[in-house]
């Protein structure tokens, strides 16, 4: 293949440029920056098109990166040589893939032509765009090598991708790593312990174990439920005997109640009658009828008060002596009684009447003093008078009053007359004398009421003890007063009694009994049966009321009726007991096979998870021999592939470098070969020696030649053309030169496009 | 009056296909934690009666703590009355071996049964024997509100498991409340009546994804019956697809799934299942576990179904000189292996190439 000519429309910052190709080597010297990388990606999209249309890195996005700066439609056109024809490729680019136009020309009759795709590179080259760019295009970077490269790690190293064949035996390794980790297959056909597949091979038999329970379980579950099913029908059959015999026992404890019922009536009954006669038994007593009772309690306190007034009357009963001290002093106090008032008024006159005595005495005193120095009294007639005087007071305490009094008046006239005598005898002497016979007029005046009141009152009236006879009469007075009112009360309380009891008798009597002496416990027992009397008749009342109100509650008629005999209750109650047991033994059994059921169908719960975990697992297991199997293929493809590659590229590539570093040897006594696993050496000494102890510029021809030796063995059909930028950078002159001429030879066989930034590197 | 019409409560479930056996316990426990709050609700909300139109259980033989549990919340609300009619699921009542039944749970058999209601409404029904000739022994009260229960799939046909709409039509039919679908539907039933499946209460596959609980019912005192829906499930599921196609890394996946869980409105505590659709490039950095390490901790549960396939352009690696390229043509060229086989042995080779850690 050969590029004979280019024209760039717009490309980059490429425009309106043409450019002529020769066959062999091309060398373009022109500063960094004139566009030699924009006229290597020209040709490049010439035959291939965009790369990395859809990124949005602008320096990936060819599309973006070469469109022109002002805008609009760019592209070009290239003629091109290949099968010994020659063609024209016009391109144009737009904002999109589907803007662009690709025309593909035979160059000598200028019509389309079909025999190329429109990627014209991957048809006559046979490779990718990225292949082609990875391969053909060289600049100093490209051309490093070191002393750890093979070829293998080269030949991933030259198609830049770093994740390729230089990574095939850490690859390999994982893949097999993983195969382990699932689970190779041993000679005896088990896997390996501890793999995935192992463990799950063995869970999945614990739980096929596991799950091999199921059909017991079930048909355990089921027989169990058929046993439940048994028990409670039995329990059925149970319950109804029970429902039956509660019924029984309903039915003979509503005849028993019946027959309860009955006697009691009947009894209600006989209570009633005996009620009845009580009643009337009690009342016959009172014939003439019940008596009320609150008169009846009036009574009785009646004949209570009636003992009361019976004691009274008897406390008042005057005894014999004060009867005869009464008929005494009845006798005395004929004409009356005199008052308190009275015997003190005639008291204070006894007072006076002493008064007037002291007087006198003292009066008759100074007129005898008077007589004897005027006249003297009548000597004769006042010792007569005083005599006379002292008589009647003797008689007076003595003998009798009234004597006695008229004994005194005779002495005090005597007296008052010998006075008077002598009062004639002088005038001083006679206001003496009258005093004296005023004082003896007043004191004979007290003396005759004084006497007048004694006597009035049966007593003696004596002068010299008026006073003490006063208190005698005061005494007797009182005491007949005190004893007439205690006989008065005794009559009063008598009749009294005597009123009440003919009040009590006249009632016992209306109650058609007839009195008796002690009344009072008459009465009492009278309320004592009334008592009985109205307590019969309230049970009377009670056993009607109770009677009645049974025939309210309940049919008569049907309780009249013949009940028939209530089956035994004890009886029914025994049996109704064995039920019960019965019924609990069988419960019991039936909570155990419960539990039981309960157990498997758990277990069965569990089997179930089990079945699904089993299930999950198998697919698991299947998915995991899957993953094994396409890891194992997949393993297999790749180092098939390995193989294919490094069949199709190593040897070429190995008799390329050959010739290749035969090339560059041969001056300063260096030879180059490579070693056993393809690694390119310098002979020295004798010895391969690793090509890292070269200069850095004899590095990158061998580099150059390794490059060359792979695009000789990738491209067997046409050759491309080979874009070199700048690759000898590191070569000193004579080595330059050496450069130069490898580059002549290589040019022999490739159209080399040769681009450098200095005039020291250009090809002359 | 109010009555609550659900069925299919699927009580007892094993639910082990997606989750551990823990969790699957858990959300056994959940099922009857919903029926036992929605007993709570009717007893709270003036409800009359609860309708339960078949397979209340999942298992013929469920745990004596889920029958107790059962049992309890039905005796414990005495003013409420259970009509419990039998589904295919339900080979027995969930008494079990009792000798008694709640007085306040009423059953239905195989002939038609039915039970009044205060205010003129009779409960009907039969319970599924697959026999044809229920149909013509079913006897209602036209001047009664009907509800008829019954449990199968609809159909024009009648037999095992079926519910011939066609016979129960002008049968003077309110209400048919069906069990069986898992999912919502009510709908036409003849000019008098409507027909209604509740769904299930709860969602416990991700067959059974969206909003699931029970209907209630309004009966109104011209005899006039209303009904509507009201979601009541502890947990919802999900199962979104995602088409990942173009993706080339983890974190584009992520991306889209985060983006589509956010469409779907997906909360918390809910069950997701990703469906993963679409094809990418066998080159495609897809790592399903980091995947789940993203979603799982946000939801109750979450599990990848990756139903991707792997897109190889054969094409474009025919020149590649490259091991990666020879791989390619190698495997292109393999013998015996299907596409699929080949996508993943590439895409297997390639990732191994890329230094990827190798999934096993």
């Amino acid at each position: 293949m050969k590029i004979l000519n280019c024209h760039i429309e717009n490309f980059g910052r490429l425009s309106g440029v043409d450019y002529e190709f020769a066959s062999g080597l091309n060398s373009f010297c022109s500063d960094n920056g004139s566009g030699k990388s924009t006229l290597a990606a020209f040709i490049r999209v010439m035959f291939y098109g965009f790369e990395k249309d859809g990124t949005s890195d602008e320096l990936k996005n060819e599309r973006r990166r070469y469109r022109p700066w002002q805008g609009g439609v760019y592209g070009g056109r290239m003629t091109f040589e290949a099968g010994g024809k020659t063609y024209e490729i016009e391109r144009t680019f737009g904002g999109t893939k589907k803007t662009d136009s690709f025309v593909l020309r035979d160059a000598v009759t200028r019509l389309e032509s079909t025999d190329f795709s429109s990627e014209p590179g991957r048809d006559i080259f046979g490779i990718d765009s990225g292949s082609f760019l990875k391969t053909v295009f060289l600049s100093q970077n490209d051309c490093e090598t070191s002393s750890t490269d093979d070829i293998n790690a080269k030949l991933g190293n030259l198609t830049e991708c770093s994740d390729d064949i230089n990574n095939f035996e850490n690859v390999s390794a994982k893949l097999k790593d993983g195969l382990e980790k699932l689970g190779r297959l041993n000679k005896g056909g088990s896997r390996k312990k501890g793999s995935r597949l192992y463990l799950l091979k063995n869970e999945i038999a614990d739980l096929e174990t596991e799950v091999r329970r199921a059909d017991y379980v079930d048909a355990e579950a089921e027989k169990r439920s058929g046993e439940l099913d048994v028990l409670t029908k039995q329990l059925g059959v149970l319950s109804d005997r029970r429902r039956k015999l509660t019924a029984k026992q309903r039915l003979a404890g509503e005849r028993a109640e019946k027959k309860q019922k009955k006697e009691r009536y009947a009894g209600l009954c006989a209570a009633l009658e005996e009620r009845k006669n009580a009643a009337q038994q009690a009342a016959a007593v009172f014939s003439a009828g019940l008596p009320d009772v609150e008169e009846l309690e009036a009574r009785i306190s009646d004949s209570v008060e009636l003992s009361g007034r019976r004691a009274m009357a008897e406390g008042l009963r005057l005894s014999e002596a004060e009867t005869q001290r009464l008929r005494l002093l009845e006798e005395h106090f004929k004409n009356g009684v005199p008052s308190d008032a009275d015997i003190n008024e005639k008291m204070a006159l006894c007072d006076e009447r002493s008064g007037l005595a002291k007087e006198l005495e003292q009066k008759r005193s100074l007129l005898s003093e008077s007589a004897n120095a005027a006249a003297k009294p009548n000597k004769a007639l006042l010792a007569a008078g005083i005599l006379l005087s002292a008589i009647s007071a003797v008689l007076g305490a003595t003998v009798n009053g009234l004597l006695s009094v008229a004994v005194l008046a005779i002495g005090v006239a005597l007296t008052v007359i010998s006075l008077t005598y002598r009062k004639k005898g002088g005038g001083k002497n006679d206001e003496l004398v009258s005093k004296i016979s005023e004082l003896e007029a007043r004191g004979a005046a007290i003396d005759a009421e004084l006497s007048v009141f004694m006597e009035h009152y049966g007593a003696e009236y004596m002068a010299e003890r008026a006073q003490s006879g006063l208190y005698e009469l005061k005494s007797d007075a009182r005491e007949f007063r005190a004893l007439s009112e205690k006989a008065d009360g005794f009559k009063a309380a008598v009749s009294a009694a005597e009123t009440l009891q003919e009040k009590i008798s006249g009632y016992i009597r209306a109650l058609g009994l007839q009195p008796e002496e002690d009344m009072h416990k008459q009465l009492s027992q009278a309320r004592d049966q009334l008592s009985n009397c109205l307590t019969a008749a309230a049970e009377l009342k009670r056993a009607e009321a109770a009677k009645e109100s049974f025939e309210h509650s309940e049919d008569i008629a049907t309780l009249a009726a013949d009940l028939p005999e209530p089956e035994n209750m004890e009886l029914l109650a025994d049996e109704a007991k064995n039920l019960a047991d019965e019924e609990d033994e069988l419960r019991k059994k039936k909570s155990i096979i419960e539990r039981a059921l309960e157990d498997l169908i758990k277990e069965r719960s569990d089997i179930d998870e089990a079945m699904q975990l089993l299930r999950n697992k198998h697919d698991e297991y299947e998915e995991k021999l899957r993953r094994y199997d396409i890891l194992e293929k997949t393993n297999a493809l790749l180092a098939s592939a390995k193989d294919s590659l490094t069949a199709r590229y190593i040897g070429p590539i190995t008799a390329g470098l050959k010739k290749y570093l035969a090339m560059i040897g041969g001056k300063d006594g260096e030879s180059f070969d490579i070693n056993a696993t393809l690694e390119p050496g310098v002979y020295e000494a004798g010895h391969l020696r690793d090509v890292r102890f070269l200069s850095a510029g004899r590095r990158d021809l061998v580099g150059i030649c390794m490059r060359m030796a792979l695009i000789d063995a990738m491209y067997e059909g046409e050759k491309p053309v080979i874009f070199l930028d700048d690759p000898f950078v590191n070569l000193d002159g004579e080595r330059l030169s050496g450069g130069l001429d490898f580059l002549g030879k290589v040019a022999e066989e490739y159209q080399v496009l040769y681009f450098t930034c200095h005039e020291s590197r250009s090809v002359k | 009056m109010k009555i609550i019409h659900c069925a299919d409560l699927h009580l007892e479930s094993r639910m082990t296909s997606n989750l551990s056996a823990d969790k699957a316990r858990e959300r056994r426990s959940e099922l009857l934690e919903t029926f036992r709050r929605m007993v709570e609700y009717a007893a709270e909300n003036g409800i009359r009666a609860v309708i339960i139109a078949g397979d209340m259980f999942d298992t013929k033989k469920a745990t004596l703590s889920a029958r107790n549990r059962v049992r309890a919340a039905i005796e414990g609300n005495p003013g409420l009355d259970f009509y419990y009619l039998r589904g295919n699921h339900d080979a027995d009542n969930f008494l079990g071996h009792s000798e008694e039944i709640p007085k306040n749970l009423h059953l239905f058999g195989a002939e038609w049964t039915s039970y009044e209601l205060p205010g003129g409404v009779t409960v009907t029904g039969a319970e599924p024997d697959g026999s044809e000739g229920i149909y013509s022994s079913l006897r209602l009260d036209p001047s009664k509100v009907n509800i008829v229960v019954m449990h199968g799939q609809e159909s024009d046909q009648s037999g095992p498991d079926l519910v011939c709409l066609r016979e129960l039509q002008n049968r003077g039919i309110d209400y048919l409340a069906l069990g069986h679908v898992h999912f919502y539907k009510e709908d036409k039933l003849d000019s008098r009546g409507r027909y209604c499946y509740p769904g299930c209460l709860e969602g416990r596959g991700f067959d059974e994804c969206g909003e699931h609980g029970f209907v209630l019912l309004n009966i109104d005192e011209s005899g006039r019956v209303t009904s509507e829906f009201v979601a009541f499930a502890r947990r919802r599921l999900y199962a979104p697809e995602i088409d990942i196609t173009g993706c080339m890394t983890t974190d584009d996946i992520a991306g889209r799934i985060k983006l589509r869980l956010s469409e779907e409105g997906c909360e918390p505590g809910s069950l997701i299942k990703l469906v993963l659709t679409g094809r990418v490039d066998v080159e495609c950095e897809k790592n399903s576990e980091l995947l789940m390490s993203r979603f799982k901790d946000n939801y109750y549960f979450v599990k990848i179904d990756d139903r991707s396939t792997l897109r190889v352009d054969y094409e474009a690696f025919m020149g590649d000189v490259s091991l990666k390229g020879e791989f390619i043509r190698a495997v292109r060229a393999a013998e015996g292996l299907s596409d699929e086989e080949k996508a993943e042995i590439i895409r297997c080779g390639i990732h191994a190439l890329m230094g990827e850690e190798i999934e096993i």
